[in-house]
């Protein structure tokens, strides 16, 4: 789980261009949008695209979307329940 | 109409002239890309958001920058300034890096600065300007034009923020200047030019 979320820091910081945002400034816990990284609507489709460029993933119920892109850890904890 | 030009700002061949002072320098090896990101890293400024936008609105919103912060235009209302751009390439260049995506994972983040008056939006944003917008596409600069439309909206507002912001695959020039009413100058603080097409057209040149 933590070679996941430090991969998905790096992967976010990327796929986003948060070109001043370094891996060590998220907080895995923090929110994504709104407060922590302050992301926007066009972020959240840029963060469909990674899950589904880099771990194939689809998030199958909208409603679900939520809660796993509340923050880094969410979305990883997601990621690896879909591999089990 | 009586109105004169206030301030301007030119970024060509990686340097940044405000009011004929040259403020950055980047060498001429570098992409104009990578300029446009030291250029913004020179000024000290602080807006995440740059990072993620296409090098047209990158190169619309630090030639902006640096007219609409001086304090002799920052006076003027934000709801009665309008803002009026050109250019030649339209979004081209983000057209196409967005096309390229297309066969694989379409880009949300590329797709929305496929439009070339985005930059309008994103320097009104930052600005927080609600005033009249326009952009138009020509073969060349056309100070004409811009004059033209520019004396046409003053009848019914402050000030304009004018210009060309032209993007293509080895060049990038942006030249934005503000024109305001006579009536509404304070002659004793600025340097005026006279509003005019000859005037817009020797800022652009030199």
């Amino acid at each position: 789980m933590e070679n996941l979320i430090e991969n998905l820091k790096k992967q976010i910081i990327e796929q986003l261009n948060l070109a001043e945002v370094k891996p060590e400034d998220i907080d895995p816990s923090a929110p994504l949008f709104g407060e922590g990284l302050g992301l926007d609507s066009i972020d959240a489709l840029e963060l469909i695209v990674l899950l589904e460029k880099n771990y194939g993933l689809k998030i199958q119920e909208p409603k679900d979307a939520k809660h796993i892109f509340q923050s880094v850890k969410t979305l990883a904890e997601y990621i690896t329940s879909q591999k089990k | 109409m009586s109105a004169y030009i206030l301030s301007h700002t030119k970024i060509k061949n990686n340097c940044l002239w405000h009011n004929g002072k040259l403020i950055t320098q980047g060498a001429e090896t570098v992409a104009y890309t990578g300029f446009l990101e030291e250029a913004y890293k020179s000024l000290n400024l602080s807006y995440p958001k740059f990072f993620k936008m296409d090098a047209l609105s990158k190169l619309g919103v630090l030639c902006a920058e640096q007219i609409l912060v001086d304090e002799n235009i920052s006076q003027f209302p934000k709801e009665k300034t309008a803002i009026v751009l050109s250019n030649r390439n339209s979004s081209l260049q983000t057209d196409m890096a967005y096309s390229k995506t297309m066969s694989g994972f379409p880009s949300p983040s590329l797709f929305v600065y496929t439009l070339p008056n985005i930059v309008t939006g994103e320097i009104s944003i930052k600005h927080k300007i609600t005033g009249e917008n326009a952009f138009f596409i020509e073969p060349a600069f056309n100070a004409d034009l811009l004059h033209n439309y520019t004396e046409l909206l003053l009848q019914a507002t402050d000030a304009v923020l004018c210009g060309w912001l032209n993007v293509g695959e080895k060049t990038c020039e942006g030249f934005l200047y503000f024109v305001a009413k006579q009536s509404l100058t304070d002659e004793k603080k600025i340097n005026f030019i006279k509003h005019n097409p000859n005037s817009i057209t020797q800022l652009y040149i030199n």
